[in-house]
């Protein structure tokens, strides 16, 4: 066993030898080094950082972590005269609900964490079960757009990020009618999420009078090669094909479908990022994507603070090698992570979580024209009032955004959104979903 | 030209070759009788490398060999041809051959020419070179072994056994095969046997070996005439 | 008839990495005895080499695959050497253990190097053409293609090289081997390494019409497992056809009944398989 031992540690040493002789730059180290002038408040965020996931997770992260850093550089927190700075504790789950659970543990208990982020819904639910324990209260900053969830896990100390997919949904089927499609063929991701969503998706399009050729799904993590699945799918002559999941299997599926020669439209769920997939695609990307509806491409918002956003990001996070691209996931967690700050400061309590998540209703709303992204509100379930926007890619090239409304109560108040909205930033598409849909 | 001194080797916790002396000079053709888990396989296995001894030394031609590898121990001179043949049982007796004379493969000619040579003991192989070695008879397989045994071109030949399991009349054959590789080719041999009878009637000396200890050594026809020898092994 | 000459292709297309993967661990385990798990791992790794040389270097394409091969092949003979020689004598869970711990690394190593996120090698021929009416693009073919070629020189250079001699004699009798004066150690190590050269090919075909990320071999290795042991413990004609048959299962299950239980068709044909023939198609009983 010692010579076990001895060899395996070489062997990293010469795997790695012969990858940097391959000439490869060093992985460079990210700390985080603060100097705590005076408090220091702990945000803490569990999310998958290796695995499949890791891409998404990282996002999040960075979002945050770009958040801390632009309260700190402008002087951190102030309560009753005290500075605050914030620190981002956070550690790796590779979305594994158990990973999770010891990561909120070390987060509440090693660093004192106040709030954590976490992105993937299934590892959020445990973390619901325990959150309000006295004595080890924690905001959970949820990342999810499982509709309804909110409701269903009523917790008054959840804040639920992103936009409901049923806007999503809604909105994209319309579109699709719209283009005169009624044939729909999923090739869908088997998760949970990616299956929610299509079933969702496909009750609304019969709903609407549209049909469902072909039902199937792949593992877009997992699997490279979804040929099969396509082919399938196109011999039940679909005009166009629902798809989506993680952005990298979404791009394969878009390519291969191509390959195979189908020249319908494609409708993505929201999880797949359609910049990335173009980006992915390279030059025949606008080819491939054509006649594609999903959520729009963060450089194509009509937020006026994305230029500048974008580019900070990039030098930050992208050209370290730590995303590929600007995504929403980092503008919401961004944008969440100032409200958090906000409602402390609001709070007069860095330590006082009812107070701390009391106070958040009146930090909102926050718009594109300061962040990167924009919460109108927050419902009474915990929900951000955040909008949804999507864009379809038609002749080479992206058609302007629509815009999402899913919290007016009334055709009123939606009205009185768009001229806002109009008036702020000129030209827009606002549509109304109504959320909870009306049974 | 091989010589063990104090060679002692373990299989498992226990000492199955323990302290063997042992001799064999230039041209010499030498038994090692003994019988079934006597430490002849043992012994043999220690010489050609696949086991290594905890003790003692073995000298080839003049030089330590107890610490080198078998495929060393080959290059050196020093070939055993195993107990149960270990032929490769799916691959023709052609590449068998072949593999034989690994250790000389860059001499082209020199292994084309002990080919013939081995064609010419074993006329069977060449009418049957692309058939898969697995499909012969016990007989033919031994025929093969020592075949293979050969293209390397040892010194010294070292047999594990080669009457296990075979016919008497197959018997017959293999000893007249291996007198006429000591005799004519002037190889050579060390032979180790469980039947005494065979081998103390080919070979010149030979070593009675018990418990991993040599018991006895002498001429053949000194071994031959032991009481004990006779007793114990010749069954007469 | 179009739509089963599709999934046909599909199928052969799938089946062309199964077989270079499996070929690999099937040549592994036949002359070590070691089901290789880390082999997927190996894979992936072969196709980021590829992917940085023709992205950080400007290699072309063809040049970028057999340089990666053969930083692979050196790899692989260099991790037999100082990992698995020394564990010879020791117990197979040691093996396990090894092979897991450099996946793990290999995985990790990976991810902080070149991070998390996937990566894509342009793809050289990215037009598809029509057979027999079913679209194919030409780097598909040339996938299908190109594990022909290298099955097809695999196979004559075991059949018909001394060098490839001794990998058979050794895989059929190792100890046998040694004593006519084989290096045994030198063989296992050759045949580290040429699996390991075999896997990056393949990674390397696919990357242009695929995606790279540390994780891509996971999956592929469970399937090299599976073939591996459908075409009989060792047996390289049984890992070619089992590779093949597959991904024919693959995509004409997938196709034809749910794509549902793509998977579960590959899975459940081992089960079956091994029930009605539990050596393996070309399994020789007992080894």
């Amino acid at each position: 066993m010692k010579r076990f031992s001895k060899n395996l540690l070489l062997l990293p040493a010469c795997l790695l030898a012969a990858v940097m002789a391959a000439g490869c730059p060093p992985a460079e180290q990210e700390e985080e080094e603060e100097v705590a002038p005076a408090g220091e408040v702990v945000i803490g965020y569990s999310g998958p950082l290796s695995g499949p996931a890791a891409e998404y997770g990282q996002d999040g992260l960075n979002g945050i972590i770009m958040a801390v850093e632009d309260i700190n550089a402008a002087g951190g927190i102030v309560i009753n005269g005290q500075v605050y700075n914030l620190r981002v504790a956070y550690y790796d789950d590779m979305a594994d609900p158990t990973v999770t659970m010891t990561n909120v543990d070390r987060l509440l208990d090693r660093d004192g964490a106040i709030a954590i982020f976490n992105m993937v819904y299934t590892c959020t639910l445990p973390m619901l079960e325990i959150n309000r324990e006295a004595g080890r209260e924690f905001l959970i900053m949820a990342y999810t757009s499982v509709p309804l969830v909110e409701y269903q896990h009523a917790n008054e100390l959840a804040v639920w990020l992103p936009p409901p997919f049923l806007g999503y949904v809604e909105t994209k089927a319309r579109k699709a009618m719209e283009q005169g499609w009624r044939r729909c063929a999923i090739v869908v991701d088997s998760g949970a999420y990616g299956q929610a969503w299509s079933r969702t998706f496909a009750q609304y399009w019969q709903a609407m009078g549209g049909t469902i050729t072909y039902d199937g799904k792949g593992s877009y993590y997992a699997d490279t090669d979804f040929s099969t699945q396509i082919t399938a799918a196109m011999a039940t002559n679909p005009e166009f094909m629902l798809i989506g999941g993680p952005s990298k299997g979404t791009m394969l599926v878009a390519e291969q479908a191509r390959e195979l020669g189908f020249e319908g439209g494609f409708v993505f769920l929201d999880q797949a990022k359609i910049d990335w997939v173009a980006a992915a695609l390279g030059e025949n990307a606008m080819e491939i994507l054509d006649n594609t509806i999903a959520v729009v491409a963060v450089e194509h918002s009509i937020y006026p603070t994305i230029p500048e956003f974008t580019q900070r990001y990039n030098e930050r996070f992208v050209e370290q090698g730590k995303a590929t691209i600007v995504t929403w996931e980092a503008a919401i967690q961004y944008t969440s992570t100032y409200i958090l700050a906000k409602a402390m400061e609001a709070a007069g309590s860095v330590d006082d979580i009812f107070a701390i998540r009391a106070a958040i209703n009146g930090v909102l709303p926050v718009y594109g024209t300061e962040f990167p992204y924009e919460f109108h509100g927050i419902t009474d379930a915990g929900r951000l009032h955040a909008v949804g926007s999507i864009a379809m890619i038609q002749d080479g090239a992206y058609q302007p955004p629509i815009t999402i409304y899913w919290w007016p109560q009334n055709q009123a108040e939606f009205d009185e959104l768009s001229a806002w909205a109009k008036e702020t930033y000129g030209e827009v598409i606002p549509v109304w979903v109504q959320y909870p849909p009306p049974r | 030209m091989l010589k063990l001194e104090q060679v002692s080797t373990r299989i498992g916790g226990y000492r199955a070759v323990n302290s063997v002396c042992l001799e064999v000079r230039q041209g010499e053709f030498v038994s090692l009788i003994g019988g079934n888990g006597a430490g002849k396989t043992t012994l043999m296995r220690t010489i050609a490398g696949a086991l290594k001894p905890f003790q003692g030394s073995i000298q080839f031609m003049g030089a330590a060999i107890e610490k080198l590898p078998p495929d060393r121990i080959v290059r050196a001179g020093l070939c055993l041809c195993p107990e149960g043949r270990r032929l490769f049982p799916q691959l023709s007796v052609y590449k068998n051959l072949i593999l034989g004379a690994y250790t000389r493969r860059n001499d082209r000619l020199g292994v084309q020419r002990t080919l013939s040579q081995v064609y010419e003991i074993f006329p069977v192989l060449k009418v049957r070179k692309e058939q898969p070695a697995g499909t012969f008879s016990g007989g033919e397989q031994q025929m093969l072994a020592i075949a293979r045994a050969l293209m390397s071109e040892p010194k010294l030949l070292m047999l594990d056994e080669p009457s296990m399991g075979l016919a008497p009349l197959m018997v017959e054959k293999v000893s007249e095969i291996i007198t006429l590789i000591n005799v004519e080719m002037g190889t050579t041999i060390l032979l180790a046997e469980q039947n005494a009878h065979m081998a103390l009637n080919i070979t010149q000396r030979g070593y009675v070996i018990e418990n991993g200890k040599v018991v006895l050594e002498g001429s053949s026809a000194e071994l031959s005439d032991n009481e004990q020898v006779r007793k114990a092994y010749i069954g007469a | 008839m179009e739509l089963f000459f599709q999934q046909t292709i599909n199928g052969i297309m799938l089946g062309s990495t199964y077989v270079l993967v499996a070929l690999g661990v099937t040549m592994i385990y036949g002359i070590m005895r070691l089901p290789s798990f880390a082999h997927g791992h190996f894979y992936m790794l072969g196709a980021y080499i590829t992917f940085f040389l023709i992205t950080l270097y400007n290699f072309s394409y063809w040049p970028a695959l057999i340089l990666s091969m053969v930083v692979l092949f050196f790899i692989g003979g260099l991790v037999e050497r100082i990992v698995f020689r020394p564990l010879r004598e020791q117990s197979q869970i040691s093996n396990f253990i090894a092979a897991i711990g450099i996946l793990l690394f290999i995985e990790h190593m990976v991810t902080v190097i070149w991070g998390p996120h996937s990566h894509r090698i342009p793809n050289p021929y990215p037009e598809h053409i029509y057979l027999f009416g079913a679209s194919v693009s030409q780097q598909r073919l040339i996938v299908i293609l190109a594990a022909v070629v290298l099955i097809a020189l695999l196979q004559l250079f075991i059949k018909k090289t001394v060098i490839g001699f001794t990998m058979e004699a050794t895989a059929q009798d190792r100890e046998g081997a040694a004593l006519v004066g084989i290096n045994v150690n030198r063989v296992s190590s050759l045949t580290f390494s040429i699996a390991c050269a075999l896997a990056a090919a393949a990674a390397s075909l696919v990357a242009p019409i695929f995606v790279i990320v540390p994780g891509m071999g996971s999956l592929l290795v469970m399937k090299a497992m599976v073939i591996f042991i459908l075409g009989g413990l060792g047996s390289i004609p049984g890992a070619i056809i089992g590779g093949y048959i597959l991904g024919l299962i693959e995509a004409l299950g997938g196709g034809y009944i749910s794509s549902e239980y793509k998977d579960v068709f590959a899975f459940g044909a081992l089960i079956l398989i091994l029930a009605i023939k539990p050596t393996g198609i070309f399994g020789k009983g007992a080894a």
